[in-house]
């Protein structure tokens, strides 16, 4: 693993928690694999899917081009940390 | 037909919540506005809604969980809610990324949330309730207007139990945009949320009825008569003045010269729905039969409490709002 997708991944929690309003989390209660969506992990929303697409463009300037694997990518910390390393 | 308040419960900066009618203020005057002393969210909201909700929208749907649970009512008939301006935090938030940002991917939570109809909506999707729901903007009549919604809907006998309730908040960049178009001159801007449950079932209090009234003076002969009562049958007042000398009041005052006159805008401060503080107060003065001291301002006590009459106004907007107590309902 990449230094740099570790201090990404690291981030990408922060920005999650505070642009989520997630205020019963700290960065280190968010496992790198926990699911983001669903019952489990973080249970996030439609709306939160809404917020971290809002999120990548405007943080890190990259468009969900293909809305088909918007699932995939956002699976999770490390799915979307790959995916902006991908992109960058 | 008879109309009652089975429940109420009130968010305001004072200790109100859940409480009975506080027996003194909290004395910190606050420097620019009046904020509310927050409610146990988490009691009413689960964390994962509560995130995504500004104050209004948290006193909102707070206030209104009590009052169902206080009046052990899974789902009201109707939700009608007064706000003057909505979720003001949600919209400020969301028109100041949209300048900041040129205009450019605003965030969605802010907007969605920012309409004035998220209050009544959030109480509505949290309760599974789709039943008659309404929002109400009326500059300072929203909360009558809406009191005079749930009136006309039980009298047409579309609905026996309505969840109505007046909410607005403060931000302080709104309180600079108030400011500077000369708002609330002689007053201190506030915020809060009340909220009650009307009901055919019989209970202490009676919702007798409301007027507003749109112009630059009042006939109070007039406006009673509508009510079917006359200046002698009113035991309490509770006017709408700012401070010792509100000019507004001097008309109301001296109709009604001599009576026990409550006020509570130096406590809880000014704003587009503050008249439903005023009606929560009449409630509990009602149902507890006993005014705490400090709520007086000319120091007059009554003999009983049976009618209470509610004055409020700012500028050309006034209403009137009549309470009475219902001395054969079944004990509470």
């Amino acid at each position: 693993m990449s230094t740099l997708n570790k201090e990404l991944k690291e981030e990408l929690k922060a920005k999650l928690i505070e642009q989520l309003n997630l205020e019963d989390f700290e960065v280190s209660d968010i496992n790198d694999n926990d699911l983001l969506f669903g019952g489990e992990g973080l249970a996030l929303d439609s709306i939160d899917a809404l917020e971290i697409i809002v999120l990548l463009e405007k943080e890190y300037g990259i468009k969900l081009d293909d809305p088909k694997k918007g699932k995939e990518i956002m699976q999770s910390i490390q799915t979307l940390a790959d995916f902006i390393e991908r992109k960058r | 037909m008879k109309l009652y308040i089975k429940s109420s419960d009130c968010v305001s900066a004072q200790q109100s919540f859940e409480n009975s009618l506080p027996m003194e203020f909290i004395s910190d005057t606050p420097a620019l506005f009046y904020t509310c002393i927050q409610p146990e969210y988490k009691k009413f909201i689960s964390p994962n809604l509560l995130r995504r909700m500004s104050p209004i929208i948290r006193n909102g749907v707070s206030c209104s969980m009590s009052v169902l649970k206080k009046a052990a009512l899974q789902q009201p008939d109707a939700i009608i809610v007064g706000t003057a301006l909505g979720c003001l935090k949600d919209t400020t938030s969301f028109l100041t990324q949209l300048i900041q940002d040129n205009e450019n991917l605003p965030n969605p939570t802010h907007f969605i949330q920012s309409t004035h109809n998220t209050i009544a909506g959030q109480i509505a999707l949290l309760l599974s309730c789709s039943a008659y729901n309404f929002t109400f903007s009326q500059n300072h009549n929203s909360f009558e207007t809406a009191l005079l919604d749930a009136q006309l809907l039980m009298l047409d006998q579309k609905a026996n139990h309505v969840l109505v309730g007046g909410v607005d908040e403060m931000n302080e960049l709104s309180y600079g945009l108030i400011k500077e178009l000369y708002c609330y001159k002689n007053s201190k801007p506030g915020e809060g949320a009340a909220f009650f449950l009307l009901s055919t079932d019989k209970s202490k209090v009676e919702f007798k009825g409301v007027r507003i009234i749109n112009g630059s003076t009042i006939d109070f002969n007039l406006e009673l008569a509508g009510f079917g009562i006359t200046w002698q049958d009113v035991d309490v007042l509770i006017g709408g003045d700012n401070d010792v000398k509100d000019s507004a009041y001097n008309d109301f005052a001296m109709y009604f010269y001599n009576k026990p006159y409550l006020w509570y805008k130096p406590f809880v401060g000014e704003y587009g729905t503050v008249s439903a503080q005023a009606f929560w107060l009449g409630t509990k003065i009602i149902e507890e039969q006993k005014i705490p001291a400090c709520w007086s301002k000319n120091s007059l006590m009554p003999k009983e409490i049976k009618n209470v009459l509610i004055y409020n106004c700012i500028g050309n907007e006034h209403s009137l709002m009549l309470l009475g107590l219902n001395s054969d309902c079944p004990k509470m």
